[in-house]
């Protein structure tokens, strides 16, 4: 074994071979850790490396394994974690020079059931400043660049697990999604991103601000839909330190890898984030819902009466309580944020709290018309971003190219790369995004598929269907390992 | 009904001493831009009826499976 050959593993394959010990998790890691070693100074997908760490965790799950102790399919297994969750002892940054040193003393729960899984934590990963962002063109940390093309952006907030995962410098990543994290670099990158229902995973241990409190979830970055469900299995669940949890049972997710998907109906979600789709983008998606229908789906076109309000709520939502969690650090340390991420936290302060319940007074009426949706539709599709990856350039300049129309890459709705992923963190529901094709410029285009509340099992039964029919998730970017 | 462009820099110049910022005027003027047309956007949030919503304080998605 190579690091070359970690461009083709799965959890679920390494899982296996872990278990009858044909793969040592200590080789594994080293590997991995090589890997990172030639192409973090390339992608800039790590900010911090934890090796000494990694390599007594996987020595540890090496003994218990030989001893007979397997613990299950994540044990031995190499991750990385986004640098906006708790880590003990390690620093956790946001993304931010406020937070440069910080070092906790606690895991975030996420975290802790990683390791209660027998995980390997490989490190932390960048992402956009405090995660208010989709590019991960980090002031403070550098840019990760996009494993498929480094001139481009891998996306974000998540961008540095999104780019490590596609460039197979972990098997899986942990990102957190408040209005596209997970599931926008995800798209960019070529993996599989979930954000599950709000509240599946537990929250606590995530730095307050990098996140509105009622629109944040803590999300999953893989390579293909069964690593997903194997993951949700492992860390999902109620959680006594988050009372945002959601208190109910985790189903057996991988047992809906490969399940009927035949008459499934499926809502093809129209709205106002189809002006900032370019034709290639919607060509993509119509022939994969060609693949949907082929697989025995039923598809038809749906919208919600007050659609057009979802970005007024979504933005409304977010600055109010990301501005809440950021006044301390704004009132002793407001230098320390990079102008931008500042000015916008104290325009949030000038919002009224009438306006604020006047957006949640909306939310409701958007919630309860997705809802309405659900008696026709059992799941929804959509893209998950508009266009593919930015050049690095084009962000820094500001302005996307959308078929031979310039517009603002961002404007008072937020980013124009977040807009068909926000009904699904204004609402709640789960959606997750898959690879369903490639640029003409060889960059990755995502597909999201939703459903209702806690109905993962449904996304996880269509995407692996999908998965299985197509070939776009065994590709991988021409990374030269060595 | 718009907030004039005059009256948001000076909540910002407000919001500055309170803080103790020190902002410069360039930056009143950019917070102050950017507060206005969050405001724009808004303002379509009073455009619809709301009678008798109860606003989602907490978003319980279980109470909907």
């Amino acid at each position: 074994m190579n690091t070359q050959d970690l461009e083709y593993f799965t959890i679920a394959q390494l899982a296996q071979d872990i278990e009858s010990r044909s793969i040592s998790p200590v080789e594994l890691t080293r590997l991995f850790l090589e890997r990172i070693e030639r192409l973090n100074p390339i992608l800039n997908a790590y900010v911090t490396i934890t090796a000494d760490n990694a390599l007594a965790a996987a020595q540890k799950a090496e003994d218990e394994i030989a001893q007979g102790r397997y613990r299950g399919p994540l044990h031995g297994i190499p991750f990385s974690i986004k640098d906006n969750l708790a880590t003990r002892e390690v620093r956790t940054t946001a993304g931010s020079k406020v937070l440069n040193d910080w070092r906790p003393d606690f895991d975030a729960t996420v975290v802790a059931k990683l390791k209660d899984a027998g995980a390997i934590i490989l490190g932390k990963t960048n992402l956009h400043e405090w995660a208010l962002g989709g590019t991960t063109i980090n002031p403070f940390y550098g840019t990760t660049r996009n494993p498929w093309d480094l001139n481009r952006i891998a996306g974000g907030s998540s961008g540095g697990s999104a780019a490590a995962v596609a460039a197979s410098l972990c098997l899986g990543s942990i990102g957190t999604d408040s209005a596209q994290s997970v599931r926008n670099p995800a798209s960019m990158c070529g993996v599989v991103g979930l954000k599950p229902t709000y509240g599946r995973i537990s929250q606590y241990g995530t730095v307050p601000g990098t996140g509105a409190y009622s629109c944040n979830h803590t999300g999953i970055l893989t390579k293909s839909v069964e690593d997903s469900a194997i993951v949700l299995e492992a860390i999902a669940g109620s959680d006594p330190k988050d009372p945002l949890s959601a208190d109910k049972p985790v189903p057996k997710y991988t047992e809906s890898i490969g399940a009927q998907v035949k008459k499934l109906r499926v809502g093809i979600l129209r709205g106002y984030f189809e002006e900032v789709m370019t034709a290639e983008v919607k060509e993509i998606f119509s022939q994969a819902l060609a693949v949907l229908k082929q697989l025995g789906m039923e598809t038809e076109e749906v919208t919600i009466p007050h659609m057009d309000l979802l970005p007024a709520v979504k933005v409304c939502t977010s600055r109010v309580e990301n501005a809440s969690a950021h006044d301390h650090n704004l009132r002793t340390r407001a230098r320390d944020y990079s102008p931008q991420t500042r000015n916008a936290y104290l325009a949030a302060l000038l919002i009224p709290a009438s306006t604020y319940l006047m957006a949640q007074r909306v939310r409701r009426i958007i919630c309860d018309e997705f809802c309405a949706l659900l008696q026709r539709v059992q799941l929804f599709a959509v893209p998950t971003v508009g266009f593919p990856a930015p050049t690095i350039d084009e962000c820094k300049e500001g302005w996307l190219d959308i078929d031979g129309r310039k517009i603002r890459r961002q404007d008072e709705r937020g980013g124009a790369d977040s807009l068909c992923a926000i009904p699904f963190n204004v609402t709640g529901f789960p959606s997750m995004s898959v690879c369903c094709g490639f640029s003409k410029a060889g960059t990755p285009i995502g597909m999201q598929i939703a459903s209702g509340p806690f109905q993962e099992e449904r996304i996880f039964g269509v995407a692996s269907a999908y998965e299985q029919a197509t070939d776009w998730s065994k590709r991988r970017p021409a990374m030269k390992a060595g | 009904m718009e907030v004039k462009i005059s009256a948001m820099k000076d909540a910002v110049r407000k919001l500055d001493i309170e803080y103790g910022l020190n902002l410069t005027e360039e930056e009143v003027d950019e917070i102050a831009e950017q507060a206005q047309a969050a405001q724009r956007l808004f303002q379509k949030l009073y455009e619809i009826d709301v009678e008798g919503v109860v606003p989602a304080l907490r978003i319980d998605p279980a109470e909907k499976s």
